[in-house]
């Protein structure tokens, strides 16, 4: 089996442990840092499918996307000020009211092993925030909004309208358990995705990438 | 005719057809659950007898969550750090004479349910965060399944202190090992690590002579036999993305089913109206009460903090379930 094989391999099942260790001997096997990310982030796609499907649960997504960091750990000071994988900056966070943050942070990790780079503004987090961190950074091309109670869905509603008025062209998806297409249209958001899994997939789309 | 109690316990716990549906938010004294401060902190937020920081949140309708630095961050460790609540610190009679002021005692008419929060994964997650708790179980699988034993021992005595003072006829373990979407973890995983541990439970429950019911929201119909299985008197807290009717259909003989009402859908909004409301306590009353074996139980999530708001969801669903518990 290649090296790489063996990076996709322990990625899939989550050996964060070994990790670091094989992308270290592919690399030095000859292998381009490049194409390890890429096998690695084709990987976390396998991952997410798995969990869209149901075939794989939470834990599992979790410590692959942990062994995927670890990995990424050892690549980054390789690859550095080449940012030609990136996807733009994406701002992430769970809106005002809401303390929950699962959901989002296995968002987080999807949509960072799809390449894009991300902000993570925590939970409870202010609709004007979300703004605010747009013009903070560069290359800013999404913003992502997780609700997970029904009684912060108006926050949600807010967090979109508050971004839109402020940043017209300003791309946003949201999602959540309570989160449905419909509600997602209703607000003005420009995409949802049920879970992680899928979340990449439609970020990229919305986005043009 | 039949008392609201022997009603409840026809349905709840002989699996029978009750001669109306029982109403868990009207039929029940329920006792215990956030009064416990060395489970949850003191009011208003604090610690916990775990050394875990609890805080009041107002969109959590003024419940406590758990937040702060997790008090374990490596699971093998867990014998050095974690410390359980001394129990015998813990004012029994005080507390009973409180929630009894509060929730009434008429113990002929009622059930008394006494709700044991923060079951053994969720303490776990409050200890660990729920990310790192989560993980810990798929990699270092011995040291969970120890200080889940660890936790039961100290619930087992919860439920000696329980049985000496509050006397309940319920007790029902919150475990929430469920998202909307299916379990937190795998089946299997759920089989292997925590099942043994609700069992050993529910064994001390029945060992008082007490009935022990499991709350667990979200989906896990994959896991109802289990529940069966370890001699669960009634599931409580079922959300209707389970297949309810087919859990009653098949499992309704050896296990209750308490909740139904949609509580993460239109009907649980604060801005639901009263035909919504009544649209879905019908449904219930009309999917689920022919079966028997059912108990309704529906609750709003609203904003505002305290027992007013959470009144306030409540009071025109329980006016629906006056209205069609009948229907059969
Ligand atoms: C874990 C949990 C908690 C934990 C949160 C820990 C944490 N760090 O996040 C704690 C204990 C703190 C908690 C607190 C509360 N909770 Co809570 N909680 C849950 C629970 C059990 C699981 C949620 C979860 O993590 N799911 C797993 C993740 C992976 O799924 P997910 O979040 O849906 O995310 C996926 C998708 O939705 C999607 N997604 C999510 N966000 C986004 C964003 C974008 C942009 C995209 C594309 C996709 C996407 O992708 C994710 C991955 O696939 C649910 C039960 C349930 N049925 O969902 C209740 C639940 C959400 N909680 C509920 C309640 C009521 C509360 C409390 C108010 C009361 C309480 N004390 O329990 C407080 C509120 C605190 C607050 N202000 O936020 C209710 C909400 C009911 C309602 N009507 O809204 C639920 C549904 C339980 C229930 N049935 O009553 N909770």
């Amino acid at each position: 089996m290649s090296k790489i094989e063996d990076v996709k391999v322990l990625v899939e099942t989550g050996k964060s442990k070994k990790v670091a260790a094989a992308v270290q001997e592919a690399l030095d096997a000859g292998d381009k840092a490049q194409d390890i990310l890429d096998a690695m982030i084709a990987s976390m796609g396998v991952v997410g499918d798995k969990f869209s499907s149901g075939e794989i649960f939470v834990p599992e997504m979790l410590i692959a996307a942990k062994a995927m960091s670890k990995g990424v750990e050892v690549l980054k000071p390789v690859m550095a000020g080449d940012g030609s994988s990136s996807l733009g900056t994406c701002i992430m966070g769970t809106v005002a009211g809401d303390l929950h943050d699962i959901g989002k942070n296995l968002v987080v990790m999807m949509l960072e092993s799809a390449g894009f780079d991300m902000v993570d503004l925590g939970v409870d987090v202010p609709a004007e925030r979300f703004v605010e961190a747009a013009k903070e950074n560069n290359n800013v091309v999404l913003i992502a909004c997780s609700g997970l109670l029904t009684t912060t869905m108006p926050a949600l509603k807010e967090a979109v309208q508050t971004i839109k008025a402020a940043i017209p062209e300003m791309k946003v998806i949201v999602g959540g358990a309570p989160v449905t297409q419909e509600y997602a249209d209703e607000i003005g958001a420009d995409g949802y995705a049920p879970d992680a899994g899928s979340s990449a997939a439609k970020a990229k789309e919305i986005i043009g990438a | 005719m039949l008392t609201p109690k022997e009603n409840f316990l026809l349905a709840a716990v002989e699996h029978k057809k009750p001669e109306w549906v029982p109403n868990e938010m009207s039929d029940v004294i329920m006792y215990g659950g956030a009064f416990e401060s060395f489970e949850n902190g003191p009011a208003g937020g604090g610690l916990d007898g775990f050394g875990v920081t609890w805080h009041a949140t107002e969109s959590a309708g003024g419940q406590p969550v758990p937040g702060g630095k997790p008090v374990l961050d490596d699971i093998e460790k867990w014998e050095n750090i974690v410390k359980f609540p001394n129990l015998d610190e813990y004012d029994w009679e005080g507390s009973l004479a409180m929630q009894a002021g509060i929730f009434g005692a008429d113990r002929d008419q009622r059930v008394v349910e006494y709700g044991m929060w923060n079951g053994q994964f969720l303490r776990l997650t409050h200890l660990m965060g729920f990310e790192n708790a989560l993980c810990a179980m798929l990699e270092e699988p011995e040291a969970c399944d120890a200080l889940f034993a660890a936790i039961t021992d100290y619930k087992i005595k919860l439920v000696e202190r329980v049985a000496k003072h509050f006397k309940p006829d319920i007790i029902t373990s919150y475990d929430d090992i469920a998202t909307e979407r299916g379990l937190f973890m795998s089946p299997g995983t759920y089989r292997s690590l925590i099942k043994p541990h609700h069992k050993r439970l529910n064994d001390a429950i029945k060992a008082h002579g007490i009935i022990p019911f499991i709350h667990t929201c979200g989906k896990c119909e994959e896991i109802i036999p289990d529940y069966v299985e370890i001699g669960t008197a009634a599931w409580t807290s079922a959300q209707p993305m389970n297949d309810i009717e087919g859990i009653l259909k098949k499992y309704g003989s050896q296990i209750a089913v308490v909740g139904g009402y949609d509580t993460n859908g239109r009907p649980g909004l604060e801005e639901a109206t009263n035909e919504e409301i009544d649209a879905d306590v019908k449904r219930c009353m009309e999917t689920y009460g022919p079966y028997g074996s059912y108990v309704f139980m529906g609750f709003r999530l609203m904003s505002g903090a305290g027992p007013e708001s959470f009144m306030e969801g409540i009071l025109p669903i329980n006016d629906a379930v006056e209205k069609y518990k009948h229907i059969k």
